[in-house]
């Protein structure tokens, strides 16, 4: 067993060994964050929701069981929590919107990068980087969440798959039709990075 | 390129296809320059995404921790107990409102047994002064009342004593 093998460590919870969770909250806490971050747009819940992440694999520790690779069991929580939360800021918005008659969409962006005096090489990286940002957040919802899952998570497809509730050839396509979607809209940007 | 071509060179490229499946893909490709070009476009693309991860190094602390541990010690029960009330005092409610209401509404709707009852409420209860009086009332004091309190459509019947001259 590694130091840092998830199932393991959850085991560990599960027989409430002392410690085990603190553990466990020290070497997923980044992870989790990162995953979260990741998955809503809204930067100000991402350490409530993180914190409501930990605390739900807590509470399931009795049910936990170690048939499954630990990392799908985290990230069907994050998933499920990150997928209610975004339904829940858009009916919000949607009632503001029509409470205010309509208006400018307020929907919280990405933040700017605050480093404001970098070098030119890097402010051309930073400005792709927006670019490839923007357009993973205009996917549909499904196709950005396999793709994250994949791309930045690292989830095969069969993990993602236990993750989303889909079978493998459903995620494979999500994963191909998301793929299109962001070669179309990035093509400026692949043909300068492929340039490089 | 069609899906089910894309989604191969895809699988081939993210390393989840089996030997014998990777050994048939690398003959493809090697045989097709548009299969090697979409391959290298889609290694490209997926760089791209690494270089744009915009959540790569969150920040952690220890406030976090501490206060997530907290939460973690504390009785269960405390984040659905105030739902739970509020859900069993709203199904109280609802259920005294759905109660009051078919009381209301079967209290308002008279059956066709009550419609006779109340039609005959008058006569209902001077038959019952009568029968409360009957031992001190003489025979023409009782056929006099019983004319006096009949219902309208009853007035035409003979006056009293009109039974004992016909006979």
């Amino acid at each position: 067993m590694g130091p840092l093998d998830g199932r393991e460590m959850m085991l560990a919870v599960t027989r409430e060994v002392p410690g085990a969770f603190e553990r466990l909250v020290a070497v997923y806490e980044s992870r989790i964050k990162a995953a979260v971050a990741r998955s809503i747009n809204d930067r100000a819940s991402v350490d409530d929701l993180s914190q409501e992440v930990l605390l739900r694999l807590y509470r399931a520790r009795a049910r936990y069981e170690p048939t499954a690779r630990f990392e799908t069991f985290l990230y069907r929580i994050i998933f499920n929590l990150c997928v209610n939360h975004t339904q829940y800021q858009r009916r919000r918005r949607t009632l503001s919107l029509e409470q205010s008659g309509g208006g400018e969409d307020d929907s919280v962006s990405l933040p700017a990068d605050p480093a404001a005096l970098m070098p030119i090489e890097d402010v051309a990286r930073d400005e792709r980087a927006r670019l490839v940002r923007d357009a993973i957040t205009a996917l549909p919802e499904n196709q950005r969440r396999a793709l994250q899952l994949s791309r930045f998570e690292g989830l095969g497809y069969d993990e993602i798959s236990g993750v989303m509730d889909l079978s493998v050839q459903a995620v494979k396509s999500l994963l191909w039709r998301a793929r299109e979607n962001l070669r179309l809209s990035l093509a400026a940007q692949l043909g300068d990075f492929a340039d490089e | 390129m069609n899906e089910h071509d894309g989604v191969r060179l895809m699988s081939y490229a993210d390393g989840s296809l089996s030997p014998a499946e990777r050994e048939a893909v690398e003959a493809w490709i090697s045989v097709d320059p548009e299969a090697r070009r979409l391959l290298a476009e889609h290694r490209a693309l997926w760089a791209l995404l690494g270089e744009a991860d915009f959540a790569a190094t969150p920040a952690t602390s220890e406030d976090f921790r501490r206060r997530t541990l907290q939460r973690a010690t504390e009785p269960e029960t405390a984040a659905w107990k105030p739902r739970a009330i509020a859900l069993l005092a709203a199904s109280v409610l609802v259920g005294v409102i759905m109660f009051a209401w078919l009381d209301a509404s079967s209290r308002s709707t008279l059956r066709a047994d009550d419609v006779v009852v109340v039609g005959n409420l008058d006569l209902l209860e001077h038959l019952s002064f009568v029968d409360e009086h009957a031992a001190s009332l003489d025979e023409s004091a009782f056929a006099s009342v019983l004319h006096e309190f009949a219902p309208p459509s009853s007035r035409d019947m003979p006056e009293p004593g009109a039974f004992e001259e016909g006979r």
